[in-house]
């Protein structure tokens, strides 16, 4: 049984920050984000490459340069760094529609002071190599993105009848899908169903294990 | 002047109410739940916010005036706002570390992660967009940082009794603090009128 559950433990690992330890599911960071942010998947994915755009640099950059950054000036500089680089960013993301920044509203800009990117670089990407805290970066970005894509596309099928833009068949059109307070309910019932699968595989894992001892007994 | 005056009140009570940050925007939903676990660091949060969106907004209006004046586009302009909330929170760390530097080893924490946060940097984009006079940007920044503390109390009030409360296994800790902001916010934006879309 300790085998399988370090087998289990290592799979966890390999995933941590894309399904195990999710940081918007488990950790609660980026929650304004993907609360407000997750209307369209068109916004979700324009977040997605904002996130991915901002946080793996500035993971790398914190694992180098961090240490010779003044404490005090350190938050301050990768935020400055990364409203920046959604400056530059902001072109392409433009390009995926032309209403794009209207929809997002004041969520692309708040990017910038997320807190993966403060959260990750203060407590890991210090004292991590610079491959490791960009492997990092990438798969916070990849649980981030996929936990913000998956709530996008349900509240826009729900709460609009389309999915990017386009209308799809639908049983039900609820437009209060879209407003603040379905989101947090809905991030809510989403951090527990991850709990609770996180949970079910563990328990199923020691069970299985237990079942194999006794048949070989 | 009495226009002003107005315009200052009743921003301010929007931003408190109407439009709250945490409940109607989800703005500092991270923070205010990292950090609603004590009394004394959800005050000190809420008041630090307080003073940071005051005084930012200060200095963002006079930015926002300028950098409408030279042309630049709404991303830009954001910047230029991250850098006056820098800026003033660099002051005020200094400020401390001269004045009281026995209290700001104690508070540089609360004091850094009030500053750049959501809410500080959400107010004044949002101020900038509706292009608010001088007295409607402060009076909606500090309505922002009263309304967010005032939200953050009800969140520490409602934690504490769900975590007397027989919640489910899997709904303990974050998930069910996220359904009772839910709950909240869909009954304040009942409360100030609305009406959910059919």
């Amino acid at each position: 049984m300790k085998k399988s559950l370090k087998n289990y433990r290592e799979a966890m690992s390999r995933t941590r920050g894309i399904f195990a330890q999710n940081p918007v599911l488990i950790g609660g960071l980026a929650l304004p984000i993907a609360i407000m942010g997750t209307t369209s998947l068109m916004n979700a994915v324009a977040l997605s490459i904002a996130a991915f755009a901002t946080i793996v640099p500035l993971m790398l950059v914190a694992s180098t340069a961090g240490k010779y950054i003044p404490l005090n000036l350190r938050r301050t500089c990768y935020v400055l760094l990364a409203a920046a680089i959604l400056c530059g960013v902001s072109y392409p993301i433009g390009k995926i529609s032309p209403g794009i920044f209207d929809s997002l509203g004041i969520y692309y800009s708040l990017m910038a002071v997320n807190t993966i990117l403060l959260y990750r670089t203060e407590t890991y990407a210090h004292h991590a190599s610079p491959l490791a805290a960009v492997v990092d970066g990438l798969r916070n970005s990849l649980g981030f993105s996929l936990v913000i894509c998956v709530m996008a596309i349900l509240r826009e099928v729900v709460g609009k009848g389309t999915l990017w833009g386009r209308p799809v068949q639908t049983a039900i059109v609820l437009p209060s899908v879209l407003l603040p307070f379905f989101g947090f309910i809905f991030l809510g019932m989403c951090c527990a169903g991850a709990k609770g699968l996180s949970h079910l595989m563990k328990s199923r894992l020691i069970r299985d294990k237990l079942r194999g001892n006794m048949q070989g007994e | 002047m009495l226009n002003s005056i107005l315009t200052f009140v009743a921003l301010t009570f929007t931003a408190m109410v109407v439009e709250n940050a945490l409940f109607s925007r989800a703005l500092a939903t991270s923070k205010a739940l990292i950090l609603v676990r004590s009394k004394k660091e959800l005050f000190l949060f809420g008041g630090s916010v307080t003073v940071m969106t005051t005084l930012s907004s200060l200095l963002s209006w006079v930015a926002n005036y300028f950098t409408r004046q030279l042309g630049w586009n709404f991303q830009l302009r954001a910047v230029a706002f991250l850098c006056c909330i820098c800026v003033v929170y660099q002051v005020l760390c200094a400020a401390m570390v001269l004045k009281w530097p026995k209290e700001y080893e104690q508070l540089k924490d609360i004091l850094s992660l009030s500053a750049l946060n959501s809410a500080v940097f959400g107010s004044l984009i949002i101020s900038s967009m509706q292009n608010y006079s001088l007295a409607g940007t402060i009076g909606y920044g500090l309505g922002t940082g009263i309304g967010l503390t005032i939200s953050l109390i009800l969140v520490y009030v409602g934690r504490k009794n769900l975590a007397m409360s027989n919640v489910p296994k899997v709904f303990k800790g974050l998930p069910i603090v996220l359904i009772y902001i839910g709950i909240l916010s869909l009954a304040i934006y009942g409360l100030i009128g609305h009406q959910l879309p059919s």
